[in-house]
């Protein structure tokens, strides 16, 4: 009995002391933490986690602390579904992730039935354009992206490129490839060949000879970073000046680390602007770096100004509308470098430059 | 009131007191014992994780430091030895349970030697072979300190995995030794831990390098955000309570030097405690045994309990069915021994009962018997005294009917009986029976429908009123002739109440007359009294109108010569004298006649009128003169003036002349002188006492309480009718309407009180 009162008392006690602050906000970041999209899943929760550490320290949303519980989604889709289904259960009021279509994909159907909003900062791939769905996005389309590519290649006077593109991340580059080789060939490019290829073959070099096979004037990589290193080391071993290109998927700090000499000179597409000299990006630039020893990606970027956006959008409503309705009424919202408005479908458009990698760092040309 | 039907039995009761018991106390001093060691169970819990987490810091310090020693070793051996003996040393390396791939970059940042561990994968691994690592950022740490450098989270360039890596400086070149997560985790599990603590290791970034409790951990989670990551960043090494995803636990974190990582070692705390909790199943382990030990412990009791019970129960249930005999069982349980003495006494009082109700039954004076209240209404019952009036023995009667005896005198008494009983419940009826010898008595016998111990039954009781009517009838003949009697005898009496009632009558018209004789009487004495008093006054005057003629004639003498003055002065006081004289006594005269007349009106009308007394008196007085000449005795009359009366005054003077009248006429004999004494007190209320008392002879003791009543003189035969006070008795009752009384001392004197109200009841007067 007294074990029972002293349960009791114990539950009060807990209760009690709660009443005294108010309950956290909790918001979930499900991403690519291992795996072969290990970088961006990080510098995407990096991002995430950066601006949920600023906004707490400015006192939370309307004196409510946010909670981040973060959620590997492992490489492939079952590990995904457990790990979206975990947060589900832990009763997240959103979630920021995840980094990849092809992921994104695979879970959003469980947050379509929850009704919960998922907010992807990067994934991009057509598929998931103009659907009313529970899914934001802070990224815009491949489609877009590869428009830009295209003319880039031609603008650069590129005619014939050969592609490898990642069967890991399939959704995502077959959307870009189809995209860029539709743009392109539009214009009067060609895409001489597409070698798919996975990220756990022992070797890469049979993809690059495939590639290099079809005469190109560019090798354009659909691909992570830690693959598109990979290939571009593989590519300089045997061919030291063919020019590169990588999709913007490629676009962070791993791709120079890992890819040293051999990337210089490659060309991608970047989503902000690195060279942003204004207040805000310089503050948060220099946060991060403080805080995570490195450079932000993009996707630290987007990831940052998604749970902006969220956080915004939680201050403004204050439980008033459902949260996916109050996504799109609330806006515009400040992010990073951009103003970000969502549409009906919950998409937006965003701006993106083209950078080169020079001496190891993304210069703009 | 509602008595609880009887639901459980006495062990279940004991069980539950036994097990609630034992429960409530042991939890309590469970309760207490944790509360006491509860602290004592954190602290020496905080203790060791503390030692815990230093430990763990120091091991991984010591094997990264092995593991730094290899590579560093490998780092003198390549910038001595040729590019082969390198390849094996490094070949070597991989091979033991450390580096999964060591590289050797050259200072354009190309790698120019490879060596891993891995059996699959090697092909991946080989392709590092000529791969450009200028921006490796572990490199450019190696470069930029000339020294070893242990890496915070290190993507691997070779697996793309996460690692931890050791740079290494040849002086020329860099040597990376990658070392898989797995190691790290190695040796933080390796020793036999508590299955409730967990360990991280997370780099200086917070994020997790190795987690004990869930793999998946690793790469995702960043607990920067952990309070106490930020003390042990200070302060090398740290203690807490901290929350992690909405559980509490108790966390040491040590820090080592190299690498610059945190070494976390986690327990539950609060009431998730390993410690809390092992003792919290024990106590419930305990509890659970108690309340077991007591579901069996107590039956057993119970029912050592309940045999002294069940014992007095079953004495209990041998003496209502009435067997004799049996013992009270005695027992050593105060309250039960009692229980069994209470009953035994209660046993023996309802026997009493029952005895003393059999005694009545039996000995009762009537006839009482009981019988079935259905034909054939065979006798249950009968007690001595239905025996000794019917003359059976009580064997022969029970269970036979009264027509089977041969009861009845006359068979149609019982039908009419019977026929009330089963219509009204009741019956009587005064019946001849027959006796056992066949002699008759006439019964009185009542009958009632009862209901006894559930069934229907008559009682009947019989009464022999042979005798009893017999003597009635006897007195009712004795009653009839007395009645006879008595009006005959009330006959005789009307008789002579008849005659008596006609006595009456003719003795009170006796009175009436005698009264009116007597009033006549005293009214003659009254006129005799005012001729005698108008004799004086008128005798007076007449001489003095004589001796005035006298005067007359004289003067006509003297003046026939002439008128002579003194002759005239001479005639002139004589017509004065002579006239005053006459005046006066005519007056006089007139004033009596006044005055009696009035008297006489008064005593023959017997008006009322309102009077002064002393006026009144005083003419009566006047009357009385001739009377009290007489007498030897002197009047005094003392009435104060003023009293106004409104009443009879005949009558009073009638009073008070009988009163003055018998005072002369009795008080004085033999007397040669004495008084009478006429006086009245002022009224008071509204009565006035007049008294009349003399100083004679007094009237003997044996007179006074009659002198009121008729016929009672001292001088009868002599002058005294008997009746004067007797009549001024009635009047000053009927007519004053007041009283006289009368006291007397012999030898010395009587006195006669007239106690009247001033004013007279209206009403009668006498006739």
């Amino acid at each position: 009995m007294s074990l029972r009162t002293a349960a009791a008392l114990l539950i009060a006690a807990s209760l009690l002391g709660a009443c005294g602050e108010k309950e956290p906000l909790r918001i979930g970041f499900i991403g690519e933490l291992s795996g072969t999209s290990a970088d961006l899943g990080e510098s995407g929760r990096n991002g995430a986690m950066l601006a949920v550490e600023r906004i707490n320290e400015k006192g939370g949303i309307n004196g409510r602390r946010i909670e981040l519980l973060i959620r590997d989604t492992g490489s492939n889709a079952d590990s995904a579904r457990r790990a979206a289904g975990e947060l589900l259960q832990s009763n997240v009021l959103a979630v920021v992730g995840p980094m990849t279509s092809g992921i994104t994909d695979a879970i959003l159907p469980q947050y379509d039935s929850a009704r919960t909003v998922l907010i992807s900062p990067t994934a991009s791939a057509v598929k998931l354009f103009g659907r009313d769905d529970y899914l934001f996005r802070i990224n815009w389309t491949t489609r877009d992206n590869a428009i830009l590519y295209a003319r880039h290649c031609l603008a650069k006077g590129y005619k014939r490129v050969s592609a490898a593109t990642n069967l890991n991340n399939r959704l995502f580059s077959e959307s870009w490839i189809q995209e860029f080789k539709h743009a392109f060939e539009l214009s009067g490019g060609s895409v001489v060949g597409i070698s798919p290829f996975d990220s756990g073959a022992e070797s890469l070099q049979p993809v690059i000879d495939d590639m290099l096979g079809a005469k190109p004037d560019l090798l354009l990589f659909v691909a992570n970073a830690g693959d598109s290193a990979r290939l571009a080391q593989q590519a300089r071993k045997v061919n030291a000046g063919i020019p590169l290109m990588a999709a913007e998927w490629a676009g962070t700090d791993q791709l120079i680390e890992l890819g040293g000499k051999a990337v210089e000179g490659l060309g991608l597409l970047q989503q902000f602007d690195i060279t942003d000299q204004s207040e805000r990006f310089v503050d948060f630039r220099e946060r991060f770096a403080r805080r995570y020893g490195r450079e932000p990606a993009f996707a630290s970027v987007l990831a940052h100004d998604a749970v902006t956006v969220l956080a915004d959008t939680l201050k403004r409503n204050d439980g008033r509308r459902p949260l996916k309705a109050a996504l799109v009424e609330q806006g515009p919202f400040q992010g990073l470098q951009e103003t970000i408005r969502f549409d009906a479908n919950g998409d937006t458009r965003r701006q993106a430059r083209f950078a080169t990698i020079r001496d190891g760092r993304y210069t703009h040309e | 009131m509602m008595i609880p039907k009887a639901r459980w039995h006495l062990r279940t009761s004991l069980t539950w007191l036994l097990a609630v018991t034992s429960a409530i106390a042991f939890l309590i001093a469970f309760a207490l014992l944790l509360a006491y060691y509860a602290p004592q169970f954190a602290q020496q819990t905080q203790r060791d994780l503390t030692a815990k987490s230093r430990d763990l810091a120091a091991r991984s310090e010591t094997v990264l430091a092995l593991l730094q020693n290899q590579l560093e070793l490998l780092a003198l051996t390549a910038s001595v030895s040729p590019a082969d003996v390198t390849q094996r040393q490094m070949q070597s390396i991989v091979s033991r349970n450390g580096f999964s791939t060591v590289y050797q970059i050259e200072p354009a940042g190309s790698v120019i030697r490879v060596a891993s561990a891995r059996s699959n994968g090697r092909k991946k691994v080989q392709e590092l072979l000529g791969s450009d690592l200028s921006n490796d950022r572990l490199r450019r740490q190696v470069i930029g300190k000339l020294q070893t450098v242990v890496s915070d989270k290190y993507l691997s360039p070779a697996s793309q995995g996460i690692t931890v890596a050791i740079g290494v400086w040849t002086g020329r070149d860099v040597i990376i030794g990658e070392i898989p997560l797995s190691v790290i985790l190695n040796t933080v599990t390796e020793t036999s831990n508590p299955a409730d603590w967990s360990i991280w290791v997370s780099d200086s970034y917070g994020d997790l390098l190795a987690d004990t409790e869930n793999q998946n951990r690793v790469g995702a989670v960043n607990i920067t955000s952990l309070p106490i990551f930020a003390s042990a960043r200070n302060d090398q090494h740290a203690t807490g309570i901290a929350e992690f995803e909405g559980k509490s636990y108790n966390i040491a974190v040590a820090r080592s030097d190299v690498p610059n990582w945190y070494f976390f070692v986690r327990s539950p705390s609060g009431l998730r405690a390993p410690k809390l909790r092992t003792a919290i199943e024990l106590g419930a382990t305990a509890l659970v045994s108690l309340i077991l030990l007591s579901v069996i412990l107590a039956p057993l009791w119970a029912s050592r309990m309940a045999r002294p019970i069940h014992a007095v129960a079953g004495q209990a249930r041998r003496v209502a069915d009435g067997e004799a005999g049996g013992q009270w069982p005695r027992s050593p349980v105060i309250e039960l021994d009692a229980l069994a003495k209470d009953l035994e006494r209660m046993a023996n009082a309802i026997q009493e009962r029952e005895q003393e109700l059999e005694v009545i039954f039996q000995f009762s004076p009537v006839g009482l018997l009981l019988t079935e209240n259905v034909a054939p209404f065979a006798f249950l019952r009968a007690n001595d005294t239905t025996l000794r009036l019917l003359g059976y023995e009580r064997d022969e009667i029970l269970g036979k009917n009264g027509t089977q005896l041969g009861l009845w005198a006359d068979t149609a008494d019982r039908d009419r009986l019977v026929a009330d009983i089963l219509s009204k419940q009741a019956a009587q009826a005064e019946v001849w029976l027959l006796r056992k010898d066949g002699s008759r008595f006439l019964a009185f016998i009542q009958a009632r429908v009862v209901l006894l111990g559930g069934q229907a039954r008559t009682i009947w009781v019989a009464e022999d009123v042979t005798e009893l009517r017999q003597i009635e009838r006897e007195v009712r003949e004795l009653n009839i002739e007395l009645e006879a009697r008595v009006n005959k005898r009330t006959e005789e009496l009307r008789q002579a109440n008849h005659q008596l009632s006609s006595t009456l009558e003719n003795l009170q018209r006796a009175q009436s007359e005698l009264v009116r004789s007597e009033k006549l009487a005293s009214l003659g004495s009254l006129v005799a009294g005012v001729a005698h008093e108008l004799n004086t006054p008128i005798g007076n005057g007449v001489m003095a109108l004589s001796t005035l003629r006298g005067a007359l004639k004289t003067f006509r003498e003297r003046s026939a010569d002439g008128l002579k003055r003194s002759a005239l002065d001479a005639f002139v006081d004589a017509v004065d004298t002579g006239t005053n004289i006459a005046e006066r006594n005519l007056q006089r005269a007139a004033e009596l006649v006044t005055g009696f007349k009035q008297v006489a009106a008064d005593q023959t009308s017997s008006q009322r009128r309102s009077f002064q007394l002393d006026e009144v008196v005083n003419e009566i007085i006047l009357t009385l003169r001739p009377t009290l000449r007489h007498s030897v005795a002197e009047l005094m009359v003392d009435i104060p003036s003023g009293i106004v009366m409104d009443s009879y005054p005949g009558p009073l003077g009638q009073i008070i002349t009988n009163l003055i009248g018998n005072a002369t006429m009795h008080a004085f004999s033999e007397r040669e002188h004495g008084t009478i004494r006429l006086f009245a007190s002022p009224p008071e209320d509204g009565r006035l006492r007049l008294m009349i008392a003399d100083d004679g002879i007094g009237i003997p003791g044996e007179l006074l309480p009659r002198i009121f009543d008729p016929f009672v003189t001292s001088r009868m035969g002599r002058g005294g009718t008997g009746l004067g006070l007797h009549i001024a008795h009635n009047i000053a009752a009927q007519v004053l309407g007041g009283n006289i009384t009368a006291s007397s001392i012999v030898g010395q004197g009587t006195t006669f009180e007239l106690d009247i109200p001033l004013v007279a009841p209206a009403g009668r007067s006498t006739g």
